[in-house]
């Protein structure tokens, strides 16, 4: 079997106190994790036979992550109150370890809150909700 | 080296509770007992699923298994208590017999599911499921 990274174990942490303690957002059920792309800057000239474009600046990009949400659950008001007062909080992303014994990895990085989007409530379901973020600074992977 | 098989029934073993429900071991693998008495395990693989990479090198272990565990009692409410029992193995990761599991989950059978180790004409009461092992690593 190849080496290779499992879902399970992910974690989800953020810094909503600027303290450097993260706390673990739990019963996270799924994430995507931000996008990493560069501004494509045209740079194609009249000689050029084959369109040119440089590396631009690194752009911000949106990712998100799916929660069953518990109104009132203390954890969960924090994102509330981030989003209510549009808090840049420091994000980490864990990655659980692989398969091969390789160690788990950190992504880290800020974030704002930009939408809260409660799903359908039915009967027989539980309550969750997709939180989606703005990045707002490069990602630091350890 | 332990195969799948064998760190499979060292795992459930290893839960007190699981070993004491089926006691003196009973967790058997691809055989139906004779003449056994109480409540017992039994299971087999059935499919593998590899990660199916363009550069894999032949002889790779899948990437995921599945096994087919049927918890098998004479008393209904023994077969569904060691059910019960099977299911708060769900999501575990690490540890596994000898080896290690990237993830165990497990899963319910589908309706048309039919027991393999309750030597069917018996009238035993069967509670299965289709547990998917991912990233399974011999010691």
């Amino acid at each position: 079997m190849a080496d290779a990274r499992l879902g399970l174990g992910t974690l989800v942490k953020y810094d909503h106190d600027n303290d450097a303690s993260y706390t673990t957002i739990g019963e996270i059920s799924a994430v995507d994790p931000p996008p990493r792309e560069y501004e494509a800057v045209d740079a194609t000239d009249l000689a050029d036979t084959l369109a040119v474009n440089l590396q631009g600046q690194e752009m911000n990009s949106i990712w998100s992550f799916t929660q069953i949400w518990t109104d009132g659950d203390t954890v969960h008001e924090y994102i509330d109150s981030g989003f209510d007062g549009k808090h840049n909080y420091s994000w980490q992303l864990v990655l659980a370890a692989d398969s091969g014994g390789g160690a788990a990895r950190t992504w880290q990085f800020t974030s704002r809150i930009m939408g809260i989007g409660p799903e359908t409530i039915d009967a027989a379901s539980v309550c969750s909700r997709v939180i989606t973020l703005q990045r707002t600074s490069d990602i630091t992977r350890s | 080296m332990p195969s799948i098989g064998e760190d499979l029934r060292t795992f459930l073993l290893a839960d007190s509770d699981i070993s004491t429900a089926v006691g003196a071991g009973r967790v058997y693998q691809n055989e139906a007992v004779e003449n056994y008495v109480g409540t017992f395990i039994w299971y087999a693989r059935t499919d593998t699923e590899p990660l199916q990479t363009l550069d894999e090198s032949a002889g790779t272990r899948p990437w995921t298994e599945w096994v087919d565990l049927e918890c098998i009692s004479e008393s209904i409410d023994e077969a569904i208590d060691l059910g019960d029992l099977i299911r708060t193995k769900h999501a575990t990761r690490g540890t596994f017999g000898a080896g290690t599991v990237s993830g165990l989950f497990i899963n319910s059978q589908s309706d048309s599911y039919v027991p393999r180790g309750d030597a069917s004409d018996d009238g035993l009461n069967v509670c299965a499921f289709a547990v998917q092992l991912v990233g399974y690593n011999g010691s």
